[in-house]
């Protein structure tokens, strides 16, 4: 195995911001070998973007006819959680105790691919069933919403109760056969000397455990047919309610799709304006956000409070709520995602404020906007999260740093370090983290990686790992400017602020954020058809050439995004190319 | 995280907010005092990437040999203890040494070498021929799958482990060539799982009645798969149909309930339910967390048979938490077990990799401990009861797939021989799982093995 590195862009094409950014240059450097992913090894999707080819402007990219195809999709341990909330107002989180892990395809727990389904996943969803279902009946607001009627008054009165809810649950018209299904289990009870509502308890369990509840399923007129045609009204009402919401539908999407109106572009478009603006999208920053940061990993990651004393659960708290505020005003169109990274204000209270050092201190444990100009913070990469997510417990990590960046911000992928190479350099006393760690260079075989691993590293070198600023390391001083070779001339970062400039302005993190939201949108990465028939290309050119003009706002992407033809149509899944 | 004990019913009484558990509370009852024959158990334990040899071979065969380094805690059960070692397993070589390796390690024969999601192992895992050669038994659960998923290395020389998928190391366990079999994760979480269903005051007509309500449950879900299939393509098809597996086996798992007498039972109570707490040491706090569940779900007779995965294979589990590296940065890759598994003789990783292996057989030996502290009557205990099988994907980091170091604990009910260790020249691994169909009156060979090893059956 060879320490490698391969990013999906070679070169770009004209009519972009930067002809050839030195983070595309970094990449060329570095492949090697090796196209490996993540963890992403149960099939499915490969964790990176590793595309072949160049996209250039939106008007040199070919437009396929082919809308990709979507398997049909187990709900993930978020959206479950979710979707037994709005569908019994239930308080219980049964996915958070699953015994299984989802698994991630293109960086993200929503990929159709990789949620795969196995035994012991189907026996936490029983179970779950079960228990959700004795709460249902057990629980006096939940069983009133549910019994419209007394069971016991008859067949009827069952097949209103179990229509209402199964419509609700497979999030779709069901048959008066398929009901029927689901009332002879009433009959099981009451033959078995049971009274009918408890007849509704077993019903309830046999719906939760349901496939067409456990699954998002998109009918095919013909699933064979790799003829594009538009998703039924219904299924579009789940693609944006999963999406924005990561649950089920409300009413007001389940009435559309009955009226049949979430079809045309500008119906949807009225849909997604609705929904951005509804409570339910903050769910966007703890699915998307939390995963496309490292703001879910901080959240359980691990600090050594032998060391950092002052760090407790309010100042973590505090970090969580700051990224979250800020992917909040990300996600509601007030911020770009190219200003995220290099805003100069942010989200802080009293603690989290005397953490960083900034001289406006809000008064309160209550998070506020600040500036920051004229300080060391500038945007994401400077949050508490970001840099304590990205280090070890009790000592900054070069290595983690650059790599996320490299990664999740600009979507190249990195292997593993070579099994034969001693990873455990000896530390030469009296030297710098930075210095100890330009030995790695010295070594050829791992030059290839950490030449372009770690500058952004070193830049962050002056953050320790709960993200209070430094410019010494115990008695050592940080040098933290980092110096590139690029076609345009020399690239010169002195700061955390040069960083975040230049990857909020580079080609690779445009291409890197536009793939990501698709990817999560779709959930499904792009899948480059042989000879080109996809359509995938084509709208995210176009996703690239909006972010130009209108300063990356999220809410303009996911208006290119739900009229574009992946979002509305689908075929079905006889290529098998992009299984 | 680690895994702290708790009383068990403290747990469930905190879990039962979370998740209520209608018919929790104990536990099957025990078969095993009352039979005349002993019921007998398996355990394997798949430990990735290798051990160091020189510390793990003893000195001399026979009974009179040393405790090697690396065994150490094994010394106090050394009489019920096997070492049939230097058996060949090189179905599993290169290319691809881990991701066959660990296909190879209870199937013996080389899946297909395939990169992509049409993985086949060679056939059945001994752990799956055994539950298919005992047939249907009274527990609740037919197998026990458990272990630590992710942390495993990125592979090389292109896609895959050398052009073989990463997905052969996701599990060791296959009921059939194509089906490989998930494992549990997450010891606290699966607590509630394993030692719920039965209800110790339900009369026997209501047991059996929960038991058809629950049939009936599921009827309906396996029908409405099948109608999904016919309206899906074939490649959602096979979601479904992984959907019906599993509500098949459950159906199987409730017609167990169904023949089980309801006994209150008293068993495993001395085994705490695990909690987490955040803490580095919690990968090692973790398997003993596990290894005191299986001892309960045998102990309970829950199930007979059962494989451990200590990692996936390919593990890069760190061990920061044996003090083995840089104590302020235990996740780094110093400590990381298949990077350091690769030593090439280098003396540092030696002595890293034999406190590593101490470790695994440290718990291991607590484990067996734990199961010789439960008397099963006649003069036997459940340790003399078992057969728990340890051993890897690869004899050693630098990948060897002959001269495989192999502990076996147990007796198998008087049936294998213990206290010796055996030096093979000529016997494969597949050769030893074939002797332990044969302690099970299983006669059937595994695999590519032409027989058992007679010196190990008594």
């Amino acid at each position: 195995m060879k320490c490698s590195v391969v990013t999906r862009q070679a070169a770009r094409g004209a009519g972009i911001r930067i002809a050839i950014p030195s983070f595309v240059l970094w990449a060329i450097a570095c492949t090697g070998s090796s196209t490996t992913p993540g963890r992403d090894n149960n099939g499915g999707d490969n964790g990176g973007n590793n595309r072949g080819g160049s996209t250039g402007g939106a008007n040199d990219v070919p437009r396929g006819s082919d809308p990709g195809s979507v398997a049909i999709r187990r709900m993930n341990a978020t959206e479950y959680n979710n979707t037994v909330a709005d569908l019994l107002g239930t308080k219980l989180k049964p996915a958070s105790n699953f015994t299984f892990e989802d698994r991630f395809g293109y960086g993200f727990d929503n990929n159709a691919n990789a949620l795969e389904v196995d035994n012991i996943q189907v026996e936490n969803y029983t179970t779950a069933a079960e228990s959700l279902a004795a709460e249902a009946l057990s629980t006096p607001t939940i069983k009133a919403k549910i019994l419209t009627c007394a069971p016991a008054s008859g067949d009827a009165c069952v097949r209103t109760i179990l229509g209402d809810f199964m419509r609700r649950a497979f999030r779709r018209p069901v048959t008066d056969a398929e009901v029927g299904k689901f009332a002879a289990l009433v009959k099981v009870a009451t033959t078995a000397g049971d009274t009918a509502e408890a007849g509704i308890g077993l019903a309830l369990q046999a719906i939760l455990s349901s496939p067409n509840f456990l699954f998002r399923i998109e009918y095919d007129s013909d699933p064979s047919s790799t003829e594009a045609h538009p998703v039924s009204s219904y299924e579009m009402a789940s693609r944006l309610s999963y999406f924005l919401w990561s649950t089920m539908p409300d009413e007001e999407l389940f009435a559309a799709a009955e009226k049949d109106t979430l079809q045309t572009p500008a119906q949807l478009k009225a849909q997604v304006e609705r929904m951005l603006k509804h409570p339910k999208a903050d769910m966007f920053i703890d699915t998307f956000g939390a995963l496309w940061t490292p703001l879910r990993a901080f959240i359980g990651h691990e600090v050594d409070t032998k060391i950092f004393t002052k760090f407790d659960d309010p100042l973590r708290k505090a970090m969580v709520e700051e990224t979250r505020s800020m992917l909040r005003d990300v996600f509601s169109g007030e911020l770009g995602f190219n200003q995220m990274m290099r805003s100069d204000y942010t989200y802080a209270n009293a603690q989290l404020a005397t953490h960083y050092g900034l001289k406006e201190k809000p008064a309160s444990s209550t998070l506020e906007r600040i500036s920051t100009k004229d300080t060391n913070r500038a945007g994401l990469l400077t949050h508490g999260s970001f840099l304590a997510a990205t280090s070890q417990p009790a000592l900054t990590s070069v290595v983690k740093r650059g790599r996320y960046i490299f990664e999740k911000m600009l979507c190249g992928s990195v292997g593993d370090p070579p099994p034969d190479v001693d990873a455990n350099l000896p530390k030469i006393e009296g030297k710098t983290v930075r210095e100890n760690f330009e030995a790695h260079e010295s070594n050829a075989r791992c030059a290839g990686c950490h030449k372009l691993l770690d500058p952004p590293g070193f830049v962050l070198e002056q953050y320790d790992a709960v993200g209070q600023f430094r410019t010494m390391d115990r008695d050592l001083p940080i040098n933290p400017v980092v110096q590139f070779e690029t076609d345009e001339g020399p690239v010169t970062w002195k700061n955390a602020t040069d960083l975040s400039e230049y990857i909020s302005k580079s080609t690779g993190y445009a291409e890197c954020v536009t793939a990501a939201v698709y990817a999560f949108a779709l959930g499904r990465g792009p899948t480059p058809s042989e000879g080109g028939g996809d359509m995938d290309e084509g709208v995210l050119a176009d996703l690239r050439n909006k972010l130009d003009r209108d300063e990356w706002m999220f809410p303009s992407m996911v208006d290119t995004i739900v009229s574009s033809d992946p979002f509305r149509l689908r075929r079905g899944f006889s290529k098998g190319a992009d299984q | 995280m680690k895994w702290r004990p708790l009383s068990r019913r403290a747990f469930l009484g905190g879990a039962g907010t979370i998740l209520p558990l209608p018919f929790l509370e104990s536990l099957v009852p025990k078969h095993a005092r009352a039979a005349t024959k002993p019921i007998q158990r398996a355990v394997f334990v798949f430990s990735p990437n290798g051990f160091v040899l020189d510390s793990i071979f003893p000195n001399k065969t026979g009974s009179d040999y040393t405790m090697p380094a690396s065994l150490a805690s094994l010394q106090p059960l050394r009489a019920k203890v096997g070492l049939p070692m230097h058996v060949d397993n090189s179905v599993g070589r290169f290319p691809g040494d881990h991701a066959n390796g660990t296909a190879c390690f209870m199937t013996n024969l080389r899946p297909k070498q395939t990169v992509g999601n049409d993985i086949e192992a060679g056939c059945p895992s001994i752990d799956q021929a055994l539950v298919q050669g005992l047939g249907a038994q009274p527990t609740k659960f037919p197998y026990l799958n458990v272990g630590f998923a992710g942390q495993v290395g990125q592979g090389g020389g292109g896609s895959g482990d050398f052009g073989v998928s990463l997905a052969y190391t996701n599990s060791v366990s296959w009921e059939s060539k194509t089906k490989q079999l998930p494992f549990r994760q997450g010891p606290d979480k699966e607590f509630a799982n394993l030692f719920s269903g039965s209800d110790p005051v339900a009369s026997n007509t209501d047991r059996l009645k929960r038991a058809n309500y629950k049939k009936s449950v599921l009827d309906v879900n396996l029908a409405e798969a099948n109608d999904l299939k016919k309206k899906l393509s074939s490649a959602d098809s096979q979601k479904i149909d992984r959907f019906m597996s599993g509500v098949t086996e459950l159906e199987k798992r409730v017609a167990g309930i169904s023949a089980a007498p309801a006994a209150p039972g008293s068993c495993g109570k001395k085994y705490p339910a695990p909690v987490r707490v955040p803490n580095t040491n919690y990968y090692g706090d973790w398997q003993k967390g596990w290894y005191q569940m299986i001892a309960m779900a045998l102990e309970c007779d829950l199930t007979r048979v059962a494989t451990f995965m200590l990692g996936q294979g390919f593990s890069n589990q760190s061990y920061g938490f044996l003090g083995i590296g840089n104590p302020s940065q235990p996740y780094s890759t110093d400590v990381q077990h298949h990077i350091i598994s690769h030593h090439s003789g280098d003396s540092a990783k030696l002595t890293k990799l034999r406190k590593i292996d101490k470790f695994t057989f440290d718990t291991y030996g607590a484990f067996l401990g734990m199961l010789d502290q439960v008397d099963e009557g006649g003069g036997k205990t459940l340790l003399d009861n078992s057969v728990v099988y340890i051993s890897s994907d690869i004899s050693h980091g630098d990948h060897g797939h002959d001269n495989y170091p192999v502990v076996m604990g147990g007796s198998a009910g008087g049936r294998l021989k213990t206290g010796q260790y055996w030096k093979f020249s000529n016997k494969k691994q597949s050769d030893i799982f074939t002797t332990i169909l044969r302690a099970f009156d299983i006669n059937k060979n595994h695999a590519d093995s032409t027989g058992p090893i007679t010196e190990l059956l008594i």
